[in-house]
């Protein structure tokens, strides 16, 4: 019986339709987007923050880097059936839940931001208070992967729009080369050691919070880190999804963890938890986050305009 | 992103504490809500359905019931002041305020079905209105007798388990209770809905205003026999305060479940 019932979850979330659905495309992929040993750069960028695509490219351009733009799936504007598809969906067989989020809304459309023990069956939630803007950012990090696998790339690197070029980022090739040497199987290299505060503090993540459609590790196989070399750090979780290259099979892991979980968390509270997942960080900053920096996650009036997708 | 963060790392660090606030009021509970400072029901949304059932019994003039209804625009609110005065304070009020989703009942929740006494207060003079949101049920003690003069009315009272069943209440997310004494004998009178309730918001008392005053050793004691866990608690010591309690359900839900935090309680 305790086999049958995941079977019988797997089986029903892969009958629902796929978030795959709802990926943001590139309309036009022209022009040298590659560097050295990675073959395409991407930087996530709602259409409405030219400001920001503007402030990433210039930040890379000295370097030779030139990130081809995906248009950002704007979390704010998206209809009820899309957050009605790509979060958890409370299934028979399933054990009552976190405290957790659901939009609910009126017929009119009018929008209520519900706090439910997740035991609906039939509804879905989202982990307590996650954003709309957080479900439209795993979103767009997954538009990148599938249009990198689709393309058959096999070293991507996918950046957010708030990048800081604290190192010259030309040597990141060279510790790709370095990784690969050491951990044939990386799957994930940030650029940078740790996502930085509002002050520019380093950010650690130290706890996990369990995700009710899957069976977490114990924290210790998370906490784990340790160098493998002076210049590259292994980790088992981290905050932050600024600058990240992946290995194809780094996006086959991450395409398929959420195809098959769907969305329930903010990304970089999730992707660690993907199957057998190899993450590394560089051990200094190369491409960080801008500390302090505005998001487009947390709700405000603007975001909440249907100007950007 | 990174505020969510830094919420979930704050509130990671919960545990209970007792702590000192300002002008000397203490503070029971996790730490994480002290932030709430004194009790407010601003810290409730974050626990609740966008759509809650919430029993506010004490409701006096109808300020804080008014309140829900606004933060709760979808909530459907059952408010009971025996008072007649104040009850007729708190229809003008829900007009003014041009609130719908208010239900008024002009009776006093208690053990018993059936008229009693009440105490109106009006302080030491027996003549001071502003005194009235401490009229009770409970004939005033002997040592305090002399600060809560005020005339005896008789008027209406039912148990909450008896009125949720005639009027098809299966659940209250929140049952608000500022009954001046008498929400330990309420709360033991309606052991059916209790069940059902996720959120209990109340007076505490620590000194006997009262005859048969419910005291707050007794109170907590009873709640969480009765599966509840505190949250907050704010109070003036050998006074009185404010508590929240949470069913098990939604405190497992919230700290363990959805924060991976155990607070071991």
């Amino acid at each position: 019986m305790k086999k049958i019932v995941p079977l019988f979850l797997l089986l029903f979330s892969s009958l629902s339709a796929g978030i795959e659905d709802y990926f943001s495309k590139i309309k036009d992929k022209s022009g040298n987007h590659s560097f050295a040993n990675i073959d395409f750069i991407y930087v996530i960028n709602l259409d409405k923050r030219p400001e920001r695509l503007e402030r990433s490219v210039n930040a890379l351009k000295p370097y030779g880097i030139s990130p081809c733009r995906l248009p950002a799936v704007n979390g704010w504007t998206l209809s009820y059936k899309v957050l009605d598809e790509v979060g958890v969906v409370f299934l028979p067989g399933m054990p009552n839940g976190p405290l957790a989020t659901v939009y609910r809304h009126d017929p009119d459309g009018k929008e209520y931001i519900s706090h439910e023990i997740m035991k609906e069956v039939g509804v879905t939630y989202y982990c307590h208070c996650l954003s709309r803007g957080c479900v439209g950012c795993v979103l767009s990090h997954l538009s990148c992967l599938q249009d990198a696998y689709d393309s058959g790339y096999n070293i991507i690197w996918v950046m957010e729009d708030d990048i800081k070029v604290v190192q010259n980022p030309s040597v990141i090739p060279d510790l790709i080369r370095e990784l690969t040497s050491i951990a044939p199987n990386w799957d994930v290299l940030f650029t940078d050691n740790e996502i930085k505060d509002g002050q520019g503090n380093p950010m650690p993540s130290y706890d996990i919070r369990p995700r009710p459609n899957f069976q977490i590790q114990p924290l210790e196989y998370y906490r784990r880190r340790y160098p493998v070399s002076p210049n590259i750090n292994k980790i088992g979780m981290r905050f932050g999804a600024t600058s990240m290259i992946i290995s194809r099979s780094g996006m086959k892991k991450l395409l398929d963890f959420f195809k098959t979980y769907k969305v329930f968390f903010p990304y970089d509270i999730d992707y660690f938890l993907a199957p057998d997942i190899q993450m590394y960080q560089t051990s200094i900053d190369f491409v960080t986050n801008i500390s302090g920096g505005s998001s487009d996650t947390t709700p405000s009036i603007e975001n909440m305009l249907p100007s950007g997708r | 992103m990174r505020k969510y963060h830094q919420v979930i790392a704050f509130v990671c660090l919960c545990f209970f504490a007792s702590l000192n606030g300002a002008n000397g009021e203490l503070y029971d509970g996790v730490c994480f809500f002290k932030g709430y400072d004194k009790i407010d029901i601003e810290c409730l949304p974050q626990l609740l359905p966008y759509n809650p059932v919430i029993f506010d019994a004490g409701a006096f003039q109808g300020k804080d019931t008014v309140r829900c209804a606004k933060l709760w625009p979808k909530s459907t609110i059952v408010a009971f002041e025996p008072n007649p005065i104040a009850f007729e304070q708190m229809q003008n009020l829900i007009r003014e305020k041009n609130v719908s989703n208010i239900k008024t009942c002009n009776l006093a929740l208690s053990n018993k079905k059936g008229m009693a006494n009440f105490y109106i207060c009006r302080g030491a003079s027996g003549r001071d209105p502003s005194y009235e949101s401490m009229s009770s049920l409970l004939q005033p003690a002997k040592q305090t007798e002399s600060q809560l003069q005020g005339p005896i009315i008789r008027v209406p009272c039912v148990r909450l388990d008896e009125w949720c069943q005639e009027n098809n209440i299966d659940h209250i997310d929140v049952l608000r209770l500022e009954l001046e004494g008498m929400e330990l004998q309420t709360l033991q009178s309606c052991q059916n809905i209790l069940k059902n309730v996720k959120v209990v918001y109340i007076q505490t008392f620590f000194y006997p205003y009262r005859i048969g005053n419910t005291m707050y050793p007794s109170l907590k004691q009873f709640l969480e026999k009765s599966g509840f866990v505190l949250l907050s608690h704010w109070y003036k010591e050998g006074e009185r305060g404010k508590a929240i309690f949470l069913s098990r359900e939604l405190f497992d839900a919230f700290f363990k479940l959805c924060l991976g935090v155990d607070l071991g309680v």
